[in-house]
């Protein structure tokens, strides 16, 4: 080491970044010392809107909040509302939108393996993921009307029921779905080039992930078995829910955590599909909400909390979103420090930042 | 949703005890109230969730936990660049850059809200 330092600026704008975030990395020779982040390129101050939208209206801002994990930040926040209002959804839409959030994790997920393939020039795999994805996204448009942003879900439950029958002809499809994952996580978790780049890069120790906030398979893949799903919300507790959890706490543990996430959520699907109770889609709300609610819910990237106030009004006093990626961003700067310059690029990608999601 | 309601003194003591307590750091929200802002620290252990919660006005300095929790830095510097707050003793203080706001402070109590229409000005030749 020579002892002479200097800062590097890595993005906002970065080929491995699809979407804004600067870190300033403190070098010394082919090591990164420490890195500073820096947020805000793409701040939208969108919680301030609640005082200018109604509550039921927000839903759909809501769900703009992330082009990803779009349905679980709508379902999170009806939960705010509901769980302050003290409706009770129907049992069939809870189901519902389990077996919505999880497609929604399938195809984050299946993105996310698309884009780490891609960071390392692996074109083809980063097409056949993608290809999987898209048979994903056609679920989701069948039975919602949307790929991308659903409008599905509405404070008191969801706009529309999916016939029986067609549940039983999605239940047929998972199975093509499942065998085409299993060739496509074989190649992540087993070929030479993918494991080289992953293996002992960004280590985050147990206790590190704990302390420094983690969530989701950044944290699993460190050994925590914590996963909001344990908490039983929606239809989870009927079904029994146990996290995926990897101890290596480096890149390759969390790559394997979403690896068997994406299984676990076929299976989680195929229960709802089976166990999946008849009845109504929807209990009408009355009122207007009042007093406070902290929303919790697991995204694929994590937790991901909704913290509601309400005054009696139809607008909501205080809407704060804390999303799975900025509580991340402490252990991606603890595990950035040490690494090597090259290996930044696939290090960030491990933590699958969604910047967003986080600048809200 | 229970609230614990604690003194801005206790701050840092209260999350010392939930660090050894093996407590994580959820979050740190920052809302306005009537009496000024509410600042609620919640931590978790094992799906046990619990709320602590100061009231402070626009000016009060307020000590910083991350000499508990080193990930607090995210939520205090949040906290400074969008309501105006200052935490003293943060683990990573970004003096008022970690969110670029092109007005300071944006979620601070105003006496009207803000504009949803930015008139832009045309620039003196």
């Amino acid at each position: 080491m020579t002892g002479r330092q200097t800062i590097i600026p890595f993005g906002p704008q970065h080929p491995v970044l699809p979407e804004p975030i600067h870190l300033d990395l403190v070098v010394e020779d082919e090591h990164v010392v420490s890195a500073i982040p820096s947020i805000g390129y793409v701040h939208r101050g969108l919680e301030s809107l609640v005082d200018r939208r109604e509550y039921q209206d927000f839903v759909f801002l809501a769900e703009r909040i992330c082009g990803i994990c779009s349905f679980t930040h709508s379902s999170t926040f009806c939960q705010g509302i509901e769980g302050m209002m003290g409706v009770q959804v129907p049992p069939r839409a809870t189901y519902l939108r389990t077996m919505w959030g999880e497609y929604s994790r399938l195809h984050s997920h299946l993105l996310w393996l698309g884009l780490f393939a891609d960071s390392l020039g692996f074109e083809s795999l980063f097409y056949q993921a993608w290809k999987i994805r898209e048979s994903i996204l056609d679920e989701m448009e069948a039975t919602t009307g949307g790929r991308v942003i659903q409008g599905v879900c509405k404070v008191g439950g969801v706009r529309r029921d999916v016939a029986n029958s067609f549940l039983s002809e999605m239940d047929d499809r998972l199975d093509e779905i499942e065998d085409e994952m299993k060739d496509l996580t074989n190649v992540f978790l087993n070929d030479y080039t993918l494991t080289k780049r992953l293996i002992g890069k960004g280590v985050l120790s147990k206790e590190d992930a704990y302390y420094l906030g983690a969530v989701g398979p950044t944290a699993r893949g460190s050994g925590l078995d914590q996963d909001t799903r344990s908490t039983g919300y929606l239809a989870y507790g009927d079904i029994g829910f146990k996290p995926v959890v990897e101890k290596g706490g480096d890149g390759y543990a969390r790559c394997a955590v979403r690896c068997r996430e994406l299984f676990q959520s076929v299976e989680i699907i195929r229960r709802v599909i089976t166990d999946m109770p008849d009845g109504e889609v929807f209990t009408a709300v009355k009122g207007n909400p009042d007093g406070e609610y902290f929303s919790r819910s697991e995204q694929p990237r994590g937790e991901v909390i909704h913290y509601l106030k309400g005054n009696g009004t139809k607008n909501l006093a205080q809407f704060r979103v804390r999303t799975p990626t900025l509580t991340n961003i402490p252990p991606l700067v603890s595990i950035l420090a040490g690494c090597e310059l090259a290996d930044v690029p696939q290090i960030v990608l491990t933590i699958d930042p969604c910047i967003g999601c986080m600048e809200r | 949703m229970k609230i614990d309601t604690i003194e801005v003194a206790d701050v840092q003591s209260i999350a010392g005890n939930m660090r050894n307590g093996g407590y994580r750091l959820v979050v740190v929200t920052c809302t306005p109230a009537d009496e000024g802002y509410y600042i609620t620290y919640s931590f978790e252990k094992e799906t046990d969730l619990r709320h602590y919660r100061i009231t402070v006005s626009e000016g009060t300095k307020i000590p910083s936990i991350g000499s508990s929790y080193g990930g607090a830095f995210v939520y205090e510097n949040e906290i400074h660049d969008l309501y105006g707050f200052t935490f003293e003793g943060m683990s990573l203080d970004f003096g008022g850059t970690f969110i670029k706001t092109s007005v300071p402070y944006p979620f601070k109590k105003k006496e009207q809200p803000a504009p949803t229409v930015t008139v832009v000005k045309e620039a003196k030749e």
